[in-house]
């Protein structure tokens, strides 16, 4: 069972670090259409599917 | 909705390829991104999703698109747990991941090998095979997409199989056409696999 002193902890621990994070200002579909143009004939031709399949069964991270 | 897009979905949305044959799977995964960006969907990740995709961006874009890439996509993300790089939400989502941890544990032991039904054979995508496996990184992205009741939108197969088995709202990208894409892509679930 959780105590009061606990919780007020924890509360005290998210209220000190909601300071410490400020909201990130969301991408607009320009930024982002602008970065995909940019990767145009930038990036190495392979199919994600496979290669990540790959990755997963042949090679785990963990 | 809440939509979980896997690492390869995200890795065609976050790249423009050379050649045509994935270009159309392309041009899905950024109608489905968009429509995260335009907060129509809202992008779920588990941890794992961000850092595979990451470790891929970076062995196929020069440096500083893979990091720009990767800036994008936790700006839109609206939740990628357990662990993120906002210490707040680390002290939260602390309280719940044993749930996380053991649900993972109990799908890795049931579903990594599954034997397919042959009375599924018209659903899109099916080969011959008796079997299907997958692999560790796949029961977290599945596992996720479970807790949290997210539409989860795979390009790989057996994962899109096993989930679907497994009851989760699920789709695979190759076997969505155009206009289900745009159904996804305005928050509309849309029943798939039809036979």
């Amino acid at each position: 069972m959780i105590s009061e002193k606990v919780v007020k902890a924890v509360e005290e621990q998210i209220r000190m670090f909601q300071g410490l994070a400020p909201e990130e200002p969301q991408v607009t579909l320009k930024e982002y259409r602008d970065y995909l143009k940019s990767t145009e004939g930038r990036s190495v031709e392979l199919d994600p599917s496979e290669y990540i399949r790959k990755q997963r069964l042949r090679s785990e991270f963990y | 909705m809440r939509l979980v897009l896997d690492s390869d979905v995200l890795v065609h949305a976050l790249r423009r390829p050379k050649s045509k044959e994935l270009h159309t799977l392309h041009e899905k995964a950024v109608r489905l991104f968009e429509s995260c960006i335009e907060r129509y969907n809202e992008l779920f990740l588990p941890t794992v999703i961000p850092i595979e995709v990451g470790t891929v961006l970076s062995k196929i874009l020069p440096e500083d698109l893979a990091i720009e890439g990767i800036e994008k996509l936790l700006r839109i993300t609206k939740e990628v747990y357990p662990y993120t790089d906002d210490a707040t939400l680390n002290s939260v989502y602390s309280i719940s991941s044993h749930i996380y941890f053991e649900r993972l544990l109990d799908n890795s032991l049931k579903l990594s090998r599954i034997t397919k039904e042959g009375t599924d054979s018209w659903v899109p995508g099916w080969q011959a095979k008796r079997e299907v496996m997958i692999g560790g990184m796949d029961i977290f992205v599945l596992t996720y997409a479970e807790l949290k009741a997210a539409v989860l939108i795979t390009n790989d197969w057996a994962l899109w199989y096993v989930a679907w088995k497994r009851g989760l709202s699920c789709y695979w990208l190759s076997g969505l056409k155009d206009e289900q894409v745009s159904e996804l892509a305005s928050a509309h679930k849309i029943e798939y696999p039809v036979q």
